[in-house]
């Protein structure tokens, strides 16, 4: 089954854009448009997500396609010239990339039970060698994000070398301090394990909470959204191209199917909570792990009351 | 020190690849240091503060893979080279989730933190593998079985020598720092320690006391045989010399089917010795029960939950002469109260229970209780010889079958997994005169992740053909499993809701439920039964407005036209009466 998601389709509307291959994966080719866009072709063991099309259960690997291989995307067709490749979309399902609005009104549960449950997952299942012990440590300097359990976490090297950087950063969340903000951000991405840094991926799970959140408390959403740009303004040279897109897209709360269930399943107090909470887990090396922990701070924060105040319409 | 570096310029990798080379190469002789990452800023500045950036990766840019390592003076570097390489290939990266070592040796090498070797290879593999494991101080989880008892006496002499742990041979579960290894559940930390000989009945008593809010310190499993003479509890003594060290043991549980007397005379000496409260059940072992303990700081149990709830008690510093719940009032009349619902139902000659297990201590636990009740059961794991069989005529008995022997898990995964055999058992065993189905469902990681969808179409099935036959099928499931499992008990319990499945709190409580049904079930008032039931048809015999005012109200009424014998003459009446008792004689 070929499926679309809604923003690439509205970016590739009425255009012509010639591209190249940026890299290409075992389940995934990027392909990098003129304008500095990542498009992603995943094949169907792949999650859908933003800027990306499901094609079908080709094995791009097994087609050795190269890195800096021209394509062209008319429509919805890639063609990779003189490959005979080409893959027509016409045909395929729309995913709504956008991210969903649930309310309190959708509620059925606490939201601290749902998050007291990914932190209890992360735990048992999660891979801890990224970023996820600073779910555990960093309630010294911020009380009002204790761990809900009493579970405790060694901190590995990458923790410890970032840990007062990242506090320095939340500090300014806190404080809503839109510079400070930007300052600590770019202190910060393009650290850690991964093709998609360690920091990155906790940011990006960040980003995307804050525009659930934002619509869950129905709170000024502008602003949150002007927090995610700072987030985001002036990192492209401070992280890989594939990361940089990733964040792109976070910062308007896009995230992959998988992390839309997840923060939809947190939200509303589903029941089947600890599968979606162990497939976004599932993802990558350290990557899963390092989002829903971002996911887990950025909701734990604007928990509370006191920002959530600042943030009011 | 020396320091390399391997650079990837404009080549991407996945994560999980960059992982696996991070974790490989820092396990390889000779490695001081190792960092892997992309060649961000950051990463080259952590590298750095590491002293292990090498000028060539120094100028790397963001979208560089490069990966720098330390080596001891004089090691030679190229083997790590060459395996980089290895990783790196696609062919390699594609083939595997992850690196796989092939022996232990080199396991232990790949991952030296690694501190429990879990072992589930054919039996004869085990014993070299698990001794080589705790030479070199591992602690040990053998989920085999089929490893001969001499092997496992010389196992676990010698990882008590060395202060270790050897759970099992046919260990099934254990929780260790709440980590759950084999069947176990997911159950929160907590201030209860268990050790057990039996993995269904450490499952039940830990997912139990989580369901009740409390935590589990620590569950060690030792193995079904370990109490037997042959080991002399060698396990479980060291497993409760364990909990009474552990400071975070409140209260220890220990766990067993009826062990030999001289094993069980030296654990409950320990137990007595202990200053920490201790709750025992040997599960099904009457006999027990007969010992005194006084004022002492054991308590004997007679249920898996009774257990559960009599730690949690202790935990809280409730009085230990205070009742608990499984025998209290409010819950017998719920029960009879259930009973009376569900016997109503019944049809002629339903009395028997049924009972399909996959937890073995469960159906032991079950057989226990029917039998306290209500008489024999025939069952594959009774103690009695004589009970023990499956009889091919399975009416008018109870049974109780264990699907997680043997004989039913040739060829064939284990019930706790495969719920085929019982489907198949459930379609082809419910005779018209079982009353009740008792099962069990047993959760946690490495058991099926969806049982009740593997099941539902064999339980209706089964309620829909009793139906038929104008009877009435009682189900009674437990669960034994927590809200945190894959499985998600409250999902599980309202999917077998709707079936009509009664969902018991344990499966003590299930069994009790089902001796209540049964219990209550006098065939002498079978007949008022089927009245109650049936429509009305009145034969009338005298007063002749009583036939009127029923046929008025639409009632099927035969009059009889009466007439006394002997047209009412007393002299002919008492001559016939007389020639009927001669004839009678």
């Amino acid at each position: 089954m070929k499926i679309i998601s809604s923003d690439l389709l509205e970016y590739l509307k009425d255009r012509e854009i010639e591209g190249h291959i940026h890299s290409v994966f075992k389940n995934v080719v990027n392909i990098q448009t003129e304008d500095d866009r990542l498009i992603a072709i995943i094949d169907n063991k792949k999650d859908i997500a933003p800027m990306s099309i499901t094609s079908g259960e080709t094995i791009y690997s097994n087609l050795s396609l190269a890195k800096g291989e021209r394509v062209w995307i008319t429509g919805n067709q890639f063609t990779i010239p003189g490959r005979k490749i080409t893959l027509n979309m016409n045909m395929s399902l729309v995913w709504n990339s956008e991210p969903e609005k649930v309310s309190m009104s959708n509620r059925s549960c606490d939201i601290n039970r749902a998050l007291a449950i990914l932190e209890d997952v992360i735990t048992t299942h999660g891979r801890n060698t990224g970023l996820v012990p600073l779910m555990f440590n960093i309630n010294d300097q911020f009380p009002t994000i204790r761990p809900y359990t009493n579970e405790t976490m060694k901190m590995n090297r990458y923790s410890k070398k970032i840990k007062s950087r990242f506090c320095q950063f939340i500090k300014s969340v806190y404080t809503l301090n839109l510079s400070e903000i930007n300052r600590h951000s770019n202190n910060i991405i393009g650290f850690g394990p991964g093709l998609t840094p360690s920091a990155d991926d906790l940011l990006a799970g960040m980003m995307i909470s804050n525009i659930y959140m934002a619509e869950y408390y129905d709170l000024n959403s502008g602003y949150v959204r002007s927090i995610n740009r700072e987030i985001i303004r002036g990192i492209k040279d401070k992280t890989t191209d594939i990361s940089y897109e990733m964040l792109r897209n976070a910062s308007g709360g896009k995230g992959s199917d998988k992390v839309k269930q997840l923060i939809r399943a947190i939200l509303i107090g589903e029941v089947n909570l600890k599968e979606k909470i162990i497939s976004v887990i599932d993802h990558g090396g350290e990557s899963g792990s390092d989002m829903l922990t971002g996911i887990y701070l950025g909701m734990r924060i604007i928990n509370d009351e006191a920002l959530r105040r600042k943030l009011q319409k | 020190m020396t320091v390399f570096s391997e650079i990837k310029q404009g080549t991407y990798y996945d994560s999980v690849t960059l992982m696996r080379i991070s974790q490989e190469v820092k396990s390889m002789d000779g490695v001081k240091d190792v960092l892997v990452g992309m060649g961000t800023t950051l990463n080259k500045d952590m590298a750095r503060s590491m002293g292990i950036l090498s000028e060539e990766a120094a100028g790397v840019g963001n979208n560089d893979l490069f990966i720098v390592f330390s080596l001891e003076d004089g090691e030679n570097p190229q083997n790590i080279f060459e395996r980089i390489e290895a990783l790196l290939n696609p062919e390699h990266s594609e083939s595997a989730e992850g690196y796989n070592p092939i022996t232990l040796r080199e396991g232990l090498k790949y991952a030296p933190e690694g501190n429990i070797v879990l072992i589930s290879l054919p039996g004869q593999y085990v014993y070299e593998e698990a001794k080589f494991a705790l030479e070199n101080n591992r602690h040990v989880m053998i989920f085999s079985d089929n490893v001969p008892i001499n092997q496992e006496l010389e196992l676990k002499q010698i990882a008590v020598e060395k202060g270790l742990l050897l759970m099992g041979p046919d260990c099934g579960t254990a929780i260790i720092n709440k980590i759950p290894l084999g069947f176990a559940n997911i159950v929160r930390k907590g201030s209860i320690g268990i050790v057990g000989a039996s993995g269904t009945g450490i499952q039940e008593v830990s997912a139990l006391i989580h369901r009740k809010g409390r935590g589990i310190a620590q569950a060690i499993g030792v193995g079904g045989r370990d109490l037997k003479d042959e080991i002399g509890g060698l396990m479980m003594i060291q497993g409760v010399k364990a909990l009474i060290d552990d400071s975070q043991t409140e209260v220890i549980v220990i766990i067993s089917k009826p062990p030999s007397a001289s094993v069980a005379k030296k654990i409950m000496n320990l137990a007595k010795r202990s200053q920490k409260p201790v709750v025992v059940d040997f599960v099904g072992d009457v006999e027990a029960h007969d010992f005194h303990y006084g004022n002492s700081n054991v308590y004997l149990c007679e249920t898996l939950e009774e257990t559960a709830l009599r730690a949690i008690a202790l935990v809280q510093g409730e009085n230990k002469a205070n009742s608990i719940c499984t025998k209290d009032q409010k819950r017998l009349e719920e029960i009879e109260e259930k009973a009376a619902e569900e016997s109503e139902k019944y049809g002629q000659g339903q009395k028997y229970i049924l009972g399909l297990f996959a937890g073995g201590t469960l159906a032991s636990e079950t057989i226990s209780i029917i039998e306290k009740n209500l008489g024999t059961v025939y069952s594959n794991i009774h103690r009695d010889p004589v009970c023990r069989v499956i009889p091919d005529d399975k009416t008018s008995m109870h049974l109780c079958v264990d699907l997680g022997e043997d004989a039913y898990t040739v060829g064939r995964p284990h019930p706790m997994i495969d719920m085929s055999t019982r489907n198949q058992w459930i379609e082809e065993s419910i005779n018209e005169d079982v009353a009740v189905l008792l099962i069990d469902i047993v959760f946690g990681s490495g058991a099926n992740k969806d049982p009740v969808g593997a099941m539902e179409e064999a339980l209706a099935e089964a309620k829909k053909s009793m139906e038929e036959k104008g009877k009435h099928l009682t189900i009674i499931c437990s669960i034994c499993g927590t809200e945190n499992d894959i499985q998600d008990y409250e999902r599980a319990k309202k999917r077998l809701e709707a079936l009509d499945v009664i969902v018991a709190e344990s499966n003590a409580h299930g069994a009790d439920l089902a001796v209540a049904m049964v219990r209550g079930r006098n065939e002498k008032l079978e007949p008022i039964r089927r009245l109650f039931k049936s429509e009305i048809s009145v034969i009338n015999m005298g007063i002749d407005s009583f036939y009127q005012d029923l046929m008025q109200l639409g009632v099927k009424i035969v009059h009889i036209d009466w007439r006394p014998p002997a047209g009412g003459n007393d002299k002919m009446l008492s001559l016939l009466s007389r020639l009927k008792s001669k004839g009678d004689d």
